[in-house]
């Protein structure tokens, strides 16, 4: 044949089309079959089978297939981690949780003001050579003046050497002892030269006393150090001025000596009068009006007082007084001069801890105010101030604050927590009450910033929404708190993980819906909400991805199988 | 000539075809598109510039369009200046036929570029059939050969040109006696040819790879050994990253012819069962069904008829695509006036080439790219970045389609 001669092929007979002939798959292969088609295809089987265009085209298959690793995770992951507690909840007499813990910079506060509460002076004394010795030695003898002179400078030497401290305290060695000695031994020659009562010479001895530690000596010199300063006439505003200076100074010095026997409402009163006289002290200096401002008499004021001493020391003379509940003690801080003198500088130095304490236990009167002794007590409970919990305690309010109170003691040891007053499933609702005042104080102290709550002119320690601005603010610790335990005793003791779940989820009305969520979660599965939300997240991430890939797939198949011409011509408008 | 070549203007025996055969339905403003005298060009320049604009960086995408005589390349051309004229593009030189398409194999480029987005141009580069086949009768060493070589690793995409109905149904073809069987022979060995060319690309993007410059990858192709060259793909060795598309061209000849081509494969099934009969009115229906639906599933169709051509372009490219192509069906064929294109629809032409040129420029990359691929420090990332399989191959569409599709999984 020709055909064979040209070399071309004559076609094979061509068998008939048998699809039923075709040997069939098996299971796995029919169902990634039918998987692609529906997934990648998504056309209907008749219209797929037949090549019809691509649109209509179901994304429903691909959209399936995408979910399906992301649900089979979570079955996977709720078929491990899916254990429900089935138990019986325990009866739960206590709780058994702490209040929360102490910052390290919280404790390092309440470590400071357990140093103040133990008596050791953090006083400074005002150095006397500040104080104008040459305006009172023009009266005294000029054979002794010289001498006074050199020795008033070899005390302010041995002043600015120990600091200008007197820690009544501390360990006084005989080297430190004999300086003084030798001091008091070149003095009183020149007192008595002088013809004994010289305020100069009479608070230098009670300075010296005093650095010696023997406070009855000092006591005389300063006392009368004082009453030569008040019943001297001055002359004119300067001498006035230095004359205020004097008798603060001596005040002061005499307040300590009677605080180091104990007199603590002497000291007070002795404290005040110091005070006083340095702010007479300021207001009579014509270049600054502002009276109590911050303490910067200077040199140019002839009168440098440090009053922070002053007010620390009154501070501490207080709390020793309510200690010896001495009712006197307890009036004189609510006595108006003092509040007032008291109150918190607005440039007062941040962080230190006399600052602290005197706004925080100082500045206000709590009598007859229980809404705010509860809140200082909540607050002095958080700075382990056990003793000032003790004696910031009342009677008689509403429920409310007896809850506040209870709470304050419980956290302080003071009483039990038990079912009566303690920590219990109905206490808890007041455990809120710390949490505010704990993360502020916290921040403030790790950013070295520490500003006073009183500092801020709306705050207001008497305002009775502050419990709710706390029970918020603490809900979630103790919530947490709560849920950490219970799953610290989920493996071995099931019934009262279920209890402390039973807890949160009773306290639902004020601790954080997720963490009452939680609790659920945690009790009725077995797995935490975060566990849960993260396997959520990346079982979306899978599906994500998968959608991605679908999509990009499909979009291939189209493009591989669609035929433009078809499509064109089935849209062409002569048909 | 046979009564049924004349219908199917098909020419019958070697013959140069008139112009209205192949083109049944051309208007005749673009009737003489196939030409018969040579004229001299400046083909060689326009191979040197060429080449010298595939080095840069930033260019438009080349396309080389790769068929054998009546394939329709000049009419595609044609039909594309149309298009994409009515886009708003320029295109230099124009396909016009003003200046009458030779019939020629010279190498002529046209550019098609948009005034106001540059990013979209691209080059149509002409590569005839009968070019490849002397380089290959030349062994790959002439300056034609060169030419050829320089040209395809110059390329950016294919597109492969062949008439549908030739492809489709040969052998019915043969049987209805529209074409002789030298024509048959020819036609086989335009395929073979074209299974040759894919394989071809893939050894040369070794040697490109091997050798960075295309004189160079050019010379070495020419120094291998024959059997060599046509080598399939070594194992793990991975497919070409450009763009094909098979176009099955001249799809209104078909479309006209059909009817007649699929009785005639019915009536071949018939005997092949040993009935001795005539199609029954279903067989007719079903028939009628085939003919209206003709083109809706070409790639499965040309891998049906001509497996051994879609198995070496599976294995040789990553992206690929086929379809019909049809360039001036719908206009009468005594058409003489001012044609409006936009009235006609184009049959597909339009988005077929919007695909190809998108993944041409796809795959070339941007300016990062083509420096990266270009620097001894960065290749080997870039290498291995093309290497990547990428949800975009072909593969991964005829797998999914074999999954479930008997037609396809017995047809591989």
């Amino acid at each position: 044949m020709l055909a064979e001669a040209a070399g071309v092929k004559s076609p094979p007979p061509q068998a008939p089309a048998k699809r039923a002939a075709v040997p069939s798959r098996g299971l796995a292969g029919r169902v990634k079959g039918w998987l692609l088609f529906t997934a990648i295809d998504g056309r209907g089987e008749q219209r797929a089978h037949a090549n019809a265009p691509f649109e209509p085209r179901s994304p429903r298959g691909f959209v399936v297939l995408a979910l399906v690793p992301g649900i089979v995770l979570l079955a996977v992951t709720a078929a491990i981690f899916w254990r429900p507690i089935s138990v019986d909840p325990d009866t739960l007499s206590a709780i058994p949780i702490e209040a929360p813990a102490q910052t390290p910079a919280e404790h390092k506060l309440i470590q400071n003001i357990a140093v103040l509460r133990e008596g050791i002076w953090e006083a400074r004394l005002p150095p006397w050579s500040d104080v104008p010795s040459k305006g009172i030695a023009r009266v005294s003898n000029p054979d002794v003046h010289a001498a006074l002179q050199s020795l008033l400078g070899e005390i302010a030497a041995f002043g600015d050497a120990i600091g200008d401290r007197a820690p009544p305290g501390i360990h006084r060695d005989r080297v430190f002892l004999g300086q003084i000695a030798d001091l008091r031994q070149q003095l009183s020659p020149i007192d008595a030269k002088l013809g004994g009562v010289r305020s100069i010479t009479a608070y230098h001895l009670g300075l010296l006393a005093l650095w010696a530690g023997d406070a009855a000596d000092a006591e005389p010199q300063f006392a009368s150090a004082v009453a030569i300063a008040r019943k001297t006439e001055p002359l004119d505003a300067v001498g006035r001025q230095r004359l205020d200076g004097i008798e603060a100074s001596a005040a002061y010095g005499l307040g300590l000596t009677e605080a180091a026997r104990g007199l603590w409402r002497k000291a007070v009163a002795d404290f005040d009068a110091a005070l006083t006289a340095s702010c007479r002290a300021a207001a009579d200096s014509q270049t600054n009006r502002q009276a109590d401002f911050g303490f910067s008499l200077g040199r140019a004021n002839l009168v440098a007082l440090d009053t922070r001493s002053i007010r620390n020391d009154r501070l501490i003379a207080l709390l020793q007084a309510r200690s010896g509940n001495d009712e006197a003690a307890r009036v004189a801080v609510t006595s108006p001069t003092c509040g007032q003198l008291l109150s918190p500088a607005r440039n007062a130095p941040s962080g230190d801890a006399d600052a602290e304490a005197r706004a925080l236990f100082a500045s206000l009167s709590v009598a007859g105010d229980p809404t705010l002794s509860a809140n200082l007590q909540l607050r002095a409970a958080l700075m382990g101030e056990r003793d000032t919990v003790q004696q910031l305690s009342f009677d008689g309010a509403d429920a409310q604050l007896q809850q506040a109170q209870g709470l304050a003691r419980a956290i302080v040891g003071l009483e039990q927590a038990d079912d009566a007053a303690g920590v219990d499933k109905s206490a808890l609702a007041d455990l809120q009450k710390l949490s505010t005042l704990k993360s502020k104080l916290a921040a403030q102290l790790r950013n070295g910033a520490l500003s006073e709550p009183e500092n801020d002119p709306a705050w207001n320690w008497s305002d009775p929404t502050l419990f709710t601005a706390w029970k918020n603010a603490a809900a979630s610790l103790i919530a947490e708190q709560l849920l950490a335990k219970a799953d610290g005793v989920r493996a071995d003791n099931p019934g009262l993980a279920a209890a402390l779940y039973g807890v949160v989820i009773d306290n639902r009305a004020w601790l954080p819906g997720r963490d009452v969520f939680d609790a659920w979660w945690r009790l009725n599965t077995g797995t935490t909400l975060s566990f849960v939300l993260a396997m959520l997240a990346v079982a979306a991430a899978m599906t994500g991805v998968l959608l991605a890939i679908l999509r990009r797939w499909r979009r291939t198949y189209r493009t591989t199988f669609e035929s433009y011409h078809h499509s064109d011509r089935l849209r062409a408008p002569e048909g | 000539m046979s009564d049924a070549g004349q219908r199917a203007g098909l020419s019958g025996g070697g013959a140069v075809p008139r112009a209205e055969d192949v083109f049944g339905s051309a208007p005749s403003y673009r009737r003489d598109t196939v030409a018969t005298e040579r004229v001299d060009s400046d083909e060689s320049q326009n191979l040197r510039d060429l080449l010298a604009l595939c080095k840069q960086s930033n260019r438009p995408p080349i396309i080389l369009l790769f068929g054998f005589s009546y394939s329709g390349k000049t009419a595609l051309a044609q039909r594309l200046q149309d298009i994409f004229q009515s886009r708003g593009y320029g295109i230099s030189p124009a396909v016009g036929p003003k200046a009458h398409a030779e019939r020629t194999n010279k190498i002529q480029p046209y550019w098609f570029s948009h005034p106001r987005r540059p990013n979209d141009g691209f080059i149509l580069v002409d590569l005839p059939g009968e070019r490849f086949s002397r380089a290959k009768e030349a062994n790959f060493s002439d300056a034609v050969a060169k030419e050829t070589l320089s040209l395809m690793a110059a390329a950016d995409a294919y597109l492969l040109l062949l008439e549908a109905d030739k492809t489709l149904y040969l052998d019915e073809l043969r049987g209805q006696g529209a074409i002789g069987d030298l024509e048959t022979k020819d036609y086989q060995e335009v395929v073979a040819t074209m299974v040759q060319f894919a394989k071809l690309d893939w050894q040369l993007s070794r040697k490109l790879g091997r050798h960075g410059d295309i004189e160079a990858a050019a010379k070495a192709i020419a120094e291998m050994k024959p059997d060599e060259r046509f080598r399939e793909l070594s194992r793990g060795a991975r497919a070409s990253r450009k763009p094909v598309l098979l176009g099955l061209s001249i799809a209104d000849r078909l479309h006209g012819n059909m009817a007649g081509l699929e009785e005639e494969a019915t009536k071949k099934r018939l005997e092949a069962r040993g009935e001795n009969r005539g199609l029954s009115e279903a067989e007719r229906t079903t028939i009628r069904q085939v003919v209206a639906n003709f083109d809706r599933d070409p790639l499965l169709l040309i891998n049906l008829r001509q497996q051994k051509l879609v198995a070496q372009v599976m294995s040789s490219f990553r992206y690929f695509r086929a379809d019909f192509l049809t360039s001036f069906s719908g206009l009468p064929a005594n058409f003489t006036g001012a044609a409006s294109m936009t009235l006609y629809p184009p049959r597909g032409v339009e988005q077929n080439f919007d695909w190809l040129r998108e993944a041409a420029r796809r795959n070339r990359g941007g300016r990062l790219r083509t420096f990266a691929r270009r620097s001894r420090l960065f290749s080997p990332l870039a290498e291995a970045l093309d290497w990547l399989p990428s949800l975009r191959e072909t593969v991964w569409a005829l797998w999914t389609r074999a999954s479930w599709d008997e037609a396809l999984r017995n047809a591989r």
